[in-house]
């Protein structure tokens, strides 16, 4: 039961991260076709570009849902990845330890770094 | 239940599959490289939090270089950076057709099996499967416009 609700929260989570995703990537890396809508920068990886948006109240909200989805997502996508490797039931748990570990680093480094940023 | 017994090899086990069993492979390849990019994309990005020459530098360590207002980027990093916006792109369109495909929709209803026994589960969700592509197909060809000709 309980890895049927982590496997509900996966698909959930690559429901979220479809739309934060499709934001991201044509706000940083369609800079200028957006630009022509009138969205975004020219220039998003100009440090005056990443401090201002940093300090955005709305922008902040999502990087921080962005990060907890997406490494809930791709963090329990690749333990499932792994596991298939078949090392074994104690493999099996040093992976899920492991991968735990780095997640939740990373999402602390990366909630220091969103909300560092805008002061 | 269902057991792997091919475990990770199984991924590449082709032969005579449908074409939702390359997206399969593929969406698997894709999901490994971008749990593995999301790692270093997070701690390099967060260089930014220091100070403005960190984030200088350490753009400057990925091939993107500052001049005035504007920076360039290296030819071969942006190359790899449209690859990767490809990924990204399939990973997602090929998800929410899993997604949607896993919670039941687009599927029908169970029928008994005649011939010339078409699989239904494969054949119904066909639609959504070509369709999503083409949204996919449609981000990478305005991709080509954004990454290389008008940079």
């Amino acid at each position: 039961m309980k890895e049927t609700r982590l496997w509900i929260l996966h698909l959930f989570s690559g429901f979220v991260i479809f739309f934060l995703l499709l934001w991201h990537i044509l706000y940083m890396h369609y800079p200028v076709i957006m630009k022509g809508f009138n969205f975004g920068v020219s220039f998003p990886l100009m440090f005056s570009q990443v401090t201002a948006r940093a300090k955005s109240a709305g922008f902040k909200i999502a990087y921080t849902l962005f990060l907890v989805f997406a490494l809930y997502h791709g963090f329990y996508g690749l333990k499932n990845l792994l596991i298939e490797t078949k090392w074994g039931r104690k493999a099996e748990i040093l992976i899920v330890v492991l991968l735990s570990i780095i997640a939740i680093f990373l999402f602390i480094y990366g909630v220091f770094t969103t909300f560092k940023i805008g002061g | 239940m269902f057991k792997n017994r091919q475990g990770i090899k199984g991924w590449f086990y082709l032969r005579g599959a449908n074409f939702e069993r390359y997206l399969y492979t593929l969406h698997r390849i894709t999901g490994f490289i971008l749990v593995l990019y999301i790692t270093v994309h997070i701690i390099l990005m967060g260089s930014r939090a220091f100070s403005e020459t960190a984030w200088r530098s350490v753009l400057s360590f990925i091939g993107i270089t500052f001049e005035d207002s504007i920076y360039h980027i290296n030819p071969v990093v942006h190359f790899f950076e449209y690859l990767l916006v490809i990924a990204i792109l399939f990973h997602a369109f090929n998800g929410i057709r899993l997604i949607l495909t896993e919670l039941g929709f687009f599927i029908g209803r169970p029928r008994r099996p005649e011939y010339p026994y078409v699989s239904y589960s494969i054949a119904r969700p066909r639609p959504l499967m070509i369709f999503l592509m083409i949204i996919m197909f449609f981000f990478a060809v305005i991709g080509i416009y954004e990454f290389f000709l008008i940079h």
